[in-house]
């Protein structure tokens, strides 16, 4: 047994597992969360997309007062559930949730565009981007009221 | 003979007769201390019928109001919702741990405070939305005005123990105390200074 014997099974091994790791996604079995990253990327993705709305005084006025830390961490549950990922949400339903804050469309498109944003910032794959938005669209008449 | 019988009568009237008193409030600079509570509690021991009464702190733009109140134990408090949006009320205080959960226009249940002791509330989903009950094992109590003043009516002659307390009370183990001779005929205005430290944290609620 030599040197080069044992690199040609290393080399062999490699190629096998490389293989199988390329095959994981067509398998089906990956959820739309470990898609999107887990929740290694989307505790941030949520943080970002909260404090970039509360930055915006021309959108923020449904964050007023109310505690972030919170209100992040039940985005973050919805959106992994939503996602089929190991989560799940404890808070109200979303339209009793958002009852009574008067949220226009405005409001709305500012933060599916920083969320949008955060994604991508976050490296999250085009066609998981795009899941999620279509899994989160049926809200908005739940969300916008005014 | 009619001169007696109008002693005795006066003297039944006296024992009988309910009077009041005076507090007036500073903080440990000397100013006017507004927003204290003033208690009496008879040395007696001996516990008042009890409160059973409905408290109101209603929500009024993401604030309790009251911010401060005091009721007696057995009291029940309901928490009108009167803003648009839902409010999540809790306390973590001994004398009373709550939670409930009050949407706009739609009634929850009072909750009843039957313990003595200071009660922090605060709104799970609304930081500085917070307020302050004390409970107090006693139908005499007020809280002082803007000036400093509280004043005690409607009590039976006896001996009592009166308390003071703030929200931001720096001792809250050592209120300032005094026992009272009480009397048909009103006593002077009564001082009492409260030492004021910094707001009590109020935990976060879980959820």
């Amino acid at each position: 047994m030599n040197r080069r014997h044992w690199s040609n099974r290393l080399a062999v091994a490699l190629a096998i597992a490389l293989a199988a790791c390329g095959r994981l996604p067509a398998t089906g079995t990956t959820s739309l969360y470990d898609r999107l990253g887990g929740a290694g990327v989307m505790v941030p993705v949520v943080s970002e997309t909260v404090d970039t709305i509360v930055a915006d005084p021309e959108v923020n006025q449904s964050f007023q007062q109310v505690r972030l830390g919170r209100v992040k961490k039940h985005i973050h549950a919805f959106i992994c559930e939503l996602a089929d990922g190991p989560c799940t949400y404890a808070g109200d339903p979303i339209k009793i949730v958002h009852a009574g804050l008067g949220i226009r469309e405005k409001e709305f498109n500012a933060l599916v565009q920083a969320l949008r944003d955060a994604l991508h910032r976050h490296g999250v794959p085009e066609s998981a981007k795009n899941e999620l938005l279509r899994r989160l669209a049926p809200l908005k008449p739940d969300i916008v009221t005014a | 003979m009619r001169i007696p019988a109008l002693i005795a009568l006066t003297a039944l009237c006296a024992t009988a007769q309910a009077a009041g008193m005076e507090v007036r409030v500073t903080d440990g600079a000397g100013a006017p201390l507004g927003e204290a509570v003033v208690y009496a509690l008879p040395t007696s021991g001996a516990s008042s019928p009890g409160g059973g009464g409905v408290f109101l702190i209603d929500q009024v733009n993401r604030k309790f109001v009251p911010v401060v109140s005091a009721v007696q134990t057995g009291t029940r408090i309901n928490f009108p919702n009167k803003d648009d949006i839902r409010h999540h009320v809790y306390s973590f205080s001994p004398a009373k741990t709550f939670d409930i959960k009050l949407y706009h226009g739609t009634p929850a249940n009072p909750v009843l405070f039957d313990k003595a002791g200071t009660v922090i509330l605060g709104c799970n989903i609304h930081d500085n939305m917070v307020a302050y009950v004390l409970v107090v094992d006693t139908p005499y109590f007020a809280m002082t005005n803007a000036e400093g003043v509280a004043r005690l009516d409607g009590m039976p002659a006896g001996t009592y123990r009166l308390e003071g307390w703030h929200p931001r009370i720096a001792d809250p183990a050592h209120p300032p105390s005094k026992t009272i001779e009480l009397a048909a005929e009103a006593l002077p205005p009564l001082a009492f200074r409260i030492a004021l430290g910094a707001a009590p944290n109020q935990p976060l609620f879980e959820e």
